[in-house]
């Protein structure tokens, strides 16, 4: 179940990550503007490689239309390869719900969480969370309630929450990364139980995260990290509708980038 | 379609996605307390719809205190077998006047068009006060009983008188045997929340939920899995109706889009009035065989039903129902129309 929903989530958002990390590619040059052929003179007696090691450019010879259009600026070379950065750590996450009749509840209990940042001083973020909830509170019109969830809902209590997100790295000094997101949230949880109705919601709106890496080395970093949302989207359509789905969460987790 | 497989799958592992939801934080899922002594149950005919009242007491018109309060439930079953339940207590005076009180009241809407998923199925509304009702109960004779509730008045039959009068010889009468034997399954599955719907998800457990009958014992809801959404619902000589008992296994076997065969006897008996000192008098014992059942989009689509009724005298032989019955509840043929 846990696979599936994460493998979901991946599958969504997997387009957007791919074209977001694979190199740019050289803008083409069009045939008109710029085309490459070997010297007339050489292109006999010269060896395929050696033609091919000392291209020659030439415009007019081609098309005289084109002669006083500049070849198109070679690529940059200086400009900072693209970072990715894998987190994966432990946490403690809540999610307070609230419905159109009033009903409001509080869950809150141990989670794991994975994010992936993808890009240079820009890039883009994914942020997934798993929780498993343990305790609960309710009030408003749906009466009180304050329990262990264990006892009650001993069939099934989980959360899960993706995020994608458009996010900003900034050095705060050599060994110190802040990270910060804004994005789409998406969200799902259920409580399961034989003898008391089951409680969940499948809900969407915005995200926003926060994280604190310390360096350790070129390749690793410890980070601390906050996240949140606010969910205004009940995709069930329940008759009595989710008004307001807010998550929040800490989590500790170690990084890798390359 | 793919994706759409794929998406619906998810959808349904991760949520039962009953849209009658957002539940309170811990509320039960069957807040039914059944009746605790005897019972009297009486129903009436009226052009649309049998009327069902359960009082918990075998005299109507007994005096019933008001800080002793017993059951009461009142309700309705469509012939289309979309059905109304409430289910509280009251209290009588001498005079006959009294008060139900509900908390719970429970509704499903019979839906045949459209799709599973976005059906409303079975559907609970709690309130957090109780809803009183002004109660007036006079008993012309044994076999009838008028009752002013709300301001309306009806005049009920005893459910006992019923199940004397149907004939078991004909088809005509095993038919209203079958329709009999359907109200207290009709009553039943009102409670069951999410019934009818793809919310019957929620019951994907590791052990069966239980709900209680109005009157005595249980009935059990399992479901295998969101992808093979098999049912089993399994009564244990349930009582719901005074006098008519049933007890047996069902099963849906139906796909994700609820079509598939059923199987399963569930057996009966239909009480007539007691004997003298009170004694039981079963008039009626059959089964009930979904053996020759299909079902089609969540609902009886094809087939029929075998009923198999032992009267009064012995075996009778058996007959067959056809699936429409399952939406033909119209006990008029043996409970006529009647202005109180």
């Amino acid at each position: 179940m846990t696979r599936s929903s994460i493998g979901l989530a991946l599958l969504m958002l997997i387009p957007a990550f791919s074209a977001a990390a694979q190199p740019r590619q050289p803008r083409p040059r069009t045939p008109d503007s710029t085309v490459e052929t070997p010297p007339a003179s050489t292109a006999e007696t010269s060896t395929p490689s050696t033609a091919e090691s000392t291209p020659v450019t030439t415009t007019s010879d081609v098309n005289p239309y084109a002669a006083g259009i500049a070849p198109a600026p070679a690529p940059v070379s200086g400009r900072a390869s693209r970072l990715h950065v894998h987190d994966v750590g432990v946490g403690y996450r809540g999610t307070f719900a609230s419905s159109q009749n009033g009903t409001r509840a509080l869950l809150h209990g141990p989670s794991i969480a994975y994010s992936y940042y993808v890009g240079r001083r820009w890039g883009f973020m994914l942020h997934g969370e798993a929780s498993f909830p343990i305790v609960g509170h309710a009030g408003g019109t749906g009466g009180q309630y304050d329990s262990v969830l264990t006892t009650d809902y001993d069939q099934g209590r989980y959360s899960f929450d993706g995020s994608f997100m458009i996010a900003r790295r900034m050095n705060l000094s050599d060994a110190l990364v802040f990270t910060a997101g804004v994005g789409l949230h998406f969200q799902s949880f259920a409580l399961k139980s034989v003898t008391r109705l089951p409680v969940e919601a499948i809900t969407g709106g915005v995200a926003g995260f926060g994280k604190l890496d310390v360096l350790l080395s070129d390749s690793f970093s410890l980070g601390v990290s906050l996240s949140s949302g606010a969910d205004f989207l009940d995709f069930v359509q329940h008759t009595n509708r989710v008004t307001l789905v807010v998550p929040f969460s800490a989590t500790v987790g170690i990084g890798l980038r390359y | 379609m793919s994706r759409l497989l794929l998406f619906t799958t998810l959808v349904l592992t991760l949520c039962a996605c009953d849209r009658g939801g957002f539940y309170p934080l811990g509320a039960k899922r069957d807040t039914l307390v059944p009746c605790t002594g005897p019972t009297s149950t009486w129903l009436r005919s009226t052009a649309d719809r049998t009327e069902i009242l359960v009082l918990g007491s075998a005299n109507p018109t007994a005096v019933i205190p008001t800080d002793n309060p017993v059951c009461f439930a009142f309700g309705w079953v469509e012939h289309d077998s979309s059905t109304y339940l409430e289910a509280g207590s009251y209290s009588l005076a001498a005079n006959g006047m009294g008060t139900a009180a509900h908390n719970d009241e429970y509704t499903f809407n019979y839906d045949d068009t459209s799709a599973i998923i976005s059906r409303s199925g079975s559907r609970k509304k709690h309130r957090t006060s109780p809803v009183l009702g002004t109660l007036a109960v006079s008993q012309p004779d044994m076999s009838h009983l008028l009752v002013t509730y709300r301001g309306e008045m009806h005049r009920f039959t005893s459910l006992a008188e019923i199940v004397e009068t149907v004939d078991p010889t004909t088809q005509a009468g095993a038919q209203d045997i079958f329709r009999l034997f359907n109200l207290p399954l009709f009553t039943s599955q009102v409670r069951l929340i999410g019934f009818g719907s793809g919310a019957m998800t929620q019951y994907i457990l590791n052990t069966p939920a239980h709900f209680n009958g109005l009157i005595a014992n249980d009935f059990s809801v399992k479901v295998d899995s969101a992808l093979s959404p098999h049912t089993t619902i399994t009564y244990y000589q349930f009582e719901e109706l005074t006098g008519l008992t049933i007890d047996g296994i069902q099963k849906t076997n139906v796909s994700a889009a609820g079509a598939g065969p059923m199987t399963g006897i569930l057996s009966f008996v239909m009480l007539g009035h007691p004997l003298g000192g009170g004694v039981p008098n079963p008039v009626l014992r059959g089964t009930v065989d979904y053996a020759n059942l299909m079902v089609s989009k969540g609902v009886a689509g094809s087939g029929s039903y075998a009923i198999d009724v032992d009267g009064p005298t012995g075996s009778i032989a058996p007959y067959t129902i056809p699936y429409t019955f399952a939406t033909n509840v119209d006990l008029r043929a043996v409970l006529p129309v009647v202005t109180p």
